[in-house]
């Protein structure tokens, strides 16, 4: 004889089943945020020093009197090296980013559904979309707040290059490491990373999409989208625009107005004096061609619309990792085991 | 010549002995089950016997003396390890064509129509087999090598009882036709029992019992009588393990031959292989183990030895 | 009833496996790995080539051939219309191109060995009758040769594109071209590739291992060409002569540009700026101290005709690493217990 059971008393205090699989998360992920937060620590640490050097190196000419001298010239010298070093530290942090999609973004989940792992996970009490999306959003929320930080002391420390105008905000090396726009493309990668991963389902190959994904569309917008955010400025001759600008296009035009080929203008170029063609400075040929009714002109994107730029990348990288994140969740539903 | 002849062998990791002191001779032409519960060591046992791991004690040999790992065992010793690891990216005629450049002895026509008749498409990948399917491909690969000896690590578990028939009856084929030394491990005896013909248990890491079946199987017996005369006759016979059930109480007994004299009251009773076994399991201390044999003369008397009594 | 046996003797060895199925196997089982590493040359390759024509259209349009030298005043405004165009690509490929080794290490050596142990199908290769060390030899050479082949193709081809940029006077001892250029390319390669092999076996999980491949290579690239490299032969020093004039071969790589002592060594920057700091609380003139006191200014650098013994320097070191690396692989395999 058997009694029907009553209903299991659901009784206590249990923590919410967001904390929960927010541990789970952490607990199977360490490993990887360890990673990365060593990986950028590190290099947090080299900029934080090396940004101080800069700084009072910087401050030490400013406070060199008189400026012209050439002992204050000699100072003022010294500190190319510390330029050049930070160019190429800006070329190297560029693939930070993609090392985010495709060692984190790319294994989270091919790894569990090549190795079946899965199987587990999807028939927990908690189902699989409450799985995905907090595994997703508490990921992609950690990696992209860290590469924002970062970004904010790069900024920091390339400051100074910038005042001495160095370099312009609009180069796509640096445009690419500041402001909204690291953050958004590491958001990005690990979006791409996340939908490989749930599309191939096998960790190496995924791995190696997501890379030459990325890679494509971050040579794509650098040489080709990014120009044209908004109609570039159009200048005759140099403008004081164009200081640090980020230069699109330049030609020449002729005294009939229409564009002149290379081929034109080296051909009236052979007619001009020697002195002329001779000249180291290079202003002195263009002088003489503008005495020709040859006109230079430069289209160009000027530094103040840094951010203006920056918010039109990082808005529709954003709503691009969105879709891609949404369709991983979506494909994980649709997924037969 | 025997099949596998392991000395003192032993393995530790880290600081537990997974394999202590085992000590084994294991005749060729015979198919071995070896039985033990989960992490008894077997696994560890058969990798070391195919070279896998190296033993931390002791030394091992294969097929009349060739060491454990060296390339004349690698020839002629075929291993299927747990749950039957293949390459599952790889279509099944792959595998069998990647399993033929690993090896010099390869029988491809074997291979072939023995999948064949099992149905198991060779265009297929493996991933996509079923696991009965990757279990059976995984022996086809290991028969088709034509091995002196078979070794299979727990090949039943992941199949179902239809597969698992099926699975032991191709084994039992390849003994027939062509002689093979069959090791087969397992955790559940009663899937063995009809075809082992020589057993080996493994509990806590150490050898408890080895020897064949039909030897091991004659030397016990089970007595039933009273509860109340059972501590009477406990002295007097060599018992390895004593169940009560109310007021009777079930002796398994040693005996030298079936005609020891039985006492009054008691019944004897065959005993089966999977009590004998169970029986000792629950009994760490008892043995059956081979005693020392004479090694010259035609005939050597040997048989189950005397370890200590419950 | 059993009888203990002898060890057997040796008896007649059979012969072993022959390579050429082991070659099989290799190739089956990475074939998807080596047409990416093929894919990834060839697209690149075919990059190169026809931006290579095209600047190479350009300069003969615009009369740069028949211009020499390029670097004279004459060909002034020819050259910068040139580099208007193309000097993009001067700065950004090399620099791109870096990545390959790491590229080649992370993806094809890494799971190379790491994925057999991860999935435990190494139970399956390592008990076949070719044994262990056959298995893993054949693995590691049947790949490391095409892809150091790919990479000595690829290289011979960067040097083929980057010809117009060195008769404008950049550099091949500058350290993104060196590294691209003469063999040293394919040595970079085949290193990466020992180095994701070695993680592979060291670490036997998939993306611990590529990971780690990846930080072996950035840290090794990263101390040769900061520490080691400049290191092969001392840089040369020159004097300024002239203002603004240095006496140095054509197309030489300058490491740094400082003050020299007296006695000709390079002063580092914090002493020239300390020195400077005293002059101007002495209230010293520093440009005419600095003269009466024979300090000069200079430069240092490598010539260009280093380039040969600087390769082949570098390469040799990298070849006897990926060497020691894959003998280091064999042994863990040979040793790695179940």
């Amino acid at each position: 004889m058997t009694a029907l059971t009553a209903p299991a008393v659901r009784g206590g205090r249990r923590p919410g089943p967001w904390t929960r699989l927010a541990w789970v998360t952490w607990r199977q992920h360490r490993f990887m945020l360890a990673g990365v937060a060593a990986l950028l620590g590190g290099l947090s640490l080299y900029l934080l020093i090396m940004g101080l050097k800069i700084r009072s190196a910087y401050a030490s000419v400013a406070a060199c009197h008189p400026a012209t001298s050439a002992g204050c010239e000699t100072l003022a010298s010294l500190n190319a090296g510390y330029h050049s070093t930070a160019q190429t530290l800006s070329g190297l942090l560029q693939v930070v980013p993609v090392l985010v999609g495709v060692f984190a973004g790319a294994p989270l989940l091919a790894r569990e559904l090549e190795t079946g792992t899965f199987r587990f996970a999807w028939t927990q009490g908690c189902g699989r979309l409450r799985w995905a999306t907090t595994k997703l959003t508490l990921l992609a929320a950690a990696l992209t707040a860290a590469a924002w930080a970062f970004s904010v002391l790069f900024s920091w420390y390339y400051h100074p290059f910038f005042v001495e105008g160095l370099d312009g905000v609009l180069a796509p090396q640096l445009f690419d490491l500041r402001g909204v726009v690291y953050a958004a493309w590491t958001l990005a990668a690990f979006a791409i990373g996340t939908l490989a991963g749930t599309a191939i389902r096998r960790t190496v190959p995924a791995m190696a999409a997501s890379l030459a994904t990325w890679a494509g569309l971050d040579l794509a917008t650098a040489l080709f989208l990014r120009k044209h955010y908004e109609a570039p400025l159009i200048s005759r001759g140099a403008d004081a625009g164009l200081r640090n600008a980020w230069v699109v296009s330049q030609w020449f035009t002729g005294p009939d107005g229409q564009q002149a080929s290379q081929n034109t203008i080296r051909a009236v170029m052979q007619q001009a004096p020697a002195r002329v063609q001779e000249s180291r400075d290079v202003s002195v040929p263009l002088a003489w061609l503008g005495q020709h009714h040859y006109t230079q002109w430069w289209s160009y994107q000027p530094q103040s619309r840094f951010w203006h730029f920056q918010y039109i990348e990082g808005g529709w990288l954003l709503a691009l990792s969105l879709v891609l994140l949404t369709a991983t969740v979506w494909l994980i539903r649709r997924r037969a085991a | 010549m025997n099949a596998i002849e392991a000395s003192g062998l032993g393995k530790r990791f880290r600081r537990t002995w997974a394999l202590r002191d085992c000590s084994l001779a294991i005749p060729a032409g015979h198919v071995v089950a070896l039985v033990g519960p989960n992490g008894a060591g077997k696994t560890t046992l058969l990798h070391m016997t195919v070279g896998l791991t190296a033993p931390t004690a002791g030394a091992v040999t294969v097929l009349g003396g060739q060491p454990a790992g060296s390339p004349g065992a690698l020839d002629r010793v075929a291993f299927v390890a747990q749950d039957a690891p293949l390459y599952k990216n790889l279509p099944a005629a792959d595998m069998l064509h990647l399993a033929r450049n690993l090896n010099r002895d390869w029988d491809q026509e074997y291979a072939e129509g023995r999948l064949d008749d099992l149905g198991i498409p060779l265009k297929r990948k493996v991933g996509k087999l079923s696991g009965g399917q990757q279990a059976q491909l995984a022996l086809t690969v290991a028969l088709a090598r034509r091995p002196e000896l078979l070794i299979l690590d727990e090949p039943l578990a992941m199949l179902d009882p239809l597969a698992r028939h099926d699975f032991m009856a191709s084994v039992m084929a390849a003994v027939a036709e062509d002689g093979v030394s069959v090791v087969l491990s397992s955790h559940v005896l009663a899937e063995l029992e009809r075809v082992a013909d020589y057993l080996i248990v493994l509990a806590r890491g150490q050898v408890q019992m080895a020897g064949e079946v039909d030897e091991l199987l004659a030397g016990h017996r089970v007595l039933t009588g009273p509860a109340s005369e059972t501590d009477d006759h406990m002295q007097r016979m060599s018992v390895v393990n004593c169940r009560r059930a109310g007021a009777q109480s079930h002796l398994l007994v040693r005996t030298a031959t079936s005609a020891d004299p039985v006492p009054p009251g008691w019944q004897p009773h065959d005993v089966g292989l999977e009590e004998l076994v169970l029986a000792y399991l629950r009994e760490p201390g008892a043995s059956a183990l081979p005693g020392p044999v004479a090694v010259h003369a035609g005939h050597s008397a040997g048989g189950p030895g005397h370890g200590r009594p419950a | 009833m059993t009888t203990l046996t002898a060890p057997a003797p040796p008896g007649i060895r059979r012969p072993a496996v022959p390579w050429a199925r082991l070659a099989w196997v290799t190739w089956r089982q990475h074939r998807a790995g080596l047409a990416g590493v093929a894919a990834l040359f060839a697209g690149l390759g075919l990059l190169l080539l026809v931006n290579g024509l095209a600047m190479r259209g350009s300069l003969a349009s615009l009369g740069l051939n028949a211009c020499h030298p390029v670097s004279a005043p004459r060909c002034a405004t020819q050259l910068s219309i040139f580099d208007s165009d193309y000097a993009i690509w001067r700065n950004t490929v090399p620099a791109l191109l870096q990545v390959l080794p790491a590229l080649i290490g992370v993806f094809t050596g890494g799971p190379l060995l790491a994925r057999e142990l991860e999935s435990g199908t190494f139970r399956f290769a390592w008990t076949q009758g070719a044994g262990r060390t056959r298995w893993v030899l054949a693995k590691l050479i049947l790949l490391a040769v095409p892809v150091t082949g790919a990479a000595a193709a690829f290289s011979l081809l960067f040097s083929w594109w980057y010809q117009p940029f060195l008769a404008e006077g950049s550099s091949l001892m500058a350290p993104v071209i060196f590294d691209l250029s003469g063999g040293v390319f394919a040595a970079w390669a085949l290193a990466g590739f020992a180095v994701g092999a070695f993680a592979g076996i060291a670490i036997r999980r998939i993306v611990p291992a590529m990971a780690a491949a990846l930080a072996g290579w950035a840290g090794l690239a990263v101390t040769t060409a900061l520490y080691l490299r400049p290191a092969y032969q001392a840089p040369l020093v020159a004097r300024l002569v002239r203002q603004g004039q240095y006496l140095i071969p054509a197309r030489s790589y300058v490491t740094s540009a400082w003050w020299i002592s007296p006695d000709g060594r390079p002063m580092s920057s914090s002493a020239v700026s300390s020195l400077i700091q005293r002059l101007e609380r002495q209230g010293l003139n520093p440009k005419a101290w600095v003269i009466q006191h024979h300090y000069g200014q200079g430069i240092t650098y490598q010539p260009e005709s280093r380039f040969w013994p600087f390769q082949l320097i570098e390469g040799g070191w990298l070849l006897a690493l990926a060497l020691i690396l894959g003998a280091a692989t064999v042994w863990l395999v040979r040793r790695r217990a179940a």
